[in-house]
């Protein structure tokens, strides 16, 4: 087989290994994925409760020009072929809740993220100034 | 990639129970999945939990404090803005 012929055998083989590796991506969807393996405290049992997100892409191209005819079991030597691929991808995660249970009950402990409130609301104070200041020149006109 | 895959799906599935004295806990979990052909996105967060003790059954919901607090603050920064174009365009329109 010619070389250019292998090449996009190989191409075609990572794509199909992308596609399985893209199908493990949805064993996220499982509720063991966000909640922590228990812990025994005492009498209690402890887990955490998280957010998880994946994101995942890829795209492949393949082109090519045969211009001899050749009926050899290796295949034109002369072609012309070309390809190229990418991908991206991401993933997140942040605890939700702390999740105790006692023979007493069960207490959810909220996990308060102060950064991403103080953000939130630095950012709606900014607005706040900025339409308030300008409202203010509209009003003077 | 399956062909048959919904792109859209939502899904809310049960996790292990975890077991004290007599109250068992069973964690639920709701998951927004999007899939196209060469990719996808799924996001996965705790629902609730199903509390059983003896034979009274409870649904605890287990909330996203930062998330509903985000939320609130940045829906309220857009309703200042959408409030104050408003009484902007209202004034030019009053001058005319």
């Amino acid at each position: 087989m010619s070389e250019k012929i292998k090449e996009f055998t190989t191409a075609t083989v990572t794509n199909e290994k992308t596609i399985e590796l893209i199908e493990k991506l949805f064993t996220v969807t499982q509720p063991e994925t966000i909640y922590g393996k228990p812990v025994e405290v005492g009498d209690r049992v402890v887990f955490t409760a998280s957010e998880v997100s994946v994101g995942m892409g890829v795209g492949f191209g393949f082109g090519g020009v045969f211009e001899a005819e050749d009926d050899s079991e290796d295949g034109p030597d002369n072609a012309e072929m070309g390809g190229g691929g990418g991908g991206g991808g991401g993933s997140q995660g942040r605890p939700v809740a702390v999740i105790s249970v006692s023979p007493d009950g069960v207490d959810v402990e909220p996990v308060v993220d102060a950064t991403k409130i103080a953000l939130a609301f630095f950012t709606m104070l900014g607005s706040i100034f900025f339409m308030g200041a300008k409202m203010k020149k509209e009003s003077k006109k | 990639m399956k062909e048959d895959s919904q792109k859209f799906e939502l899904q809310t599935k049960s996790g292990e129970s975890v077991t004290v004295g007599d109250v068992s806990v069973t964690p639920r979990s709701q998951a927004l999945t999007i899939r196209w052909p060469q990719g996808g996105w799924v996001w996965n967060r705790p629902h609730s939990l199903i509390v059983q003790r003896g034979e009274e059954t409870e649904h605890i919901p287990v909330l996203d404090i930062t998330r509903i607090l985000q939320v609130g603050l940045y829906a309220l920064s857009a309703l200042f803005v959408i409030l104050s174009f408003v009484f902007m365009i209202r004034k030019v329109s009053s001058q005319k």
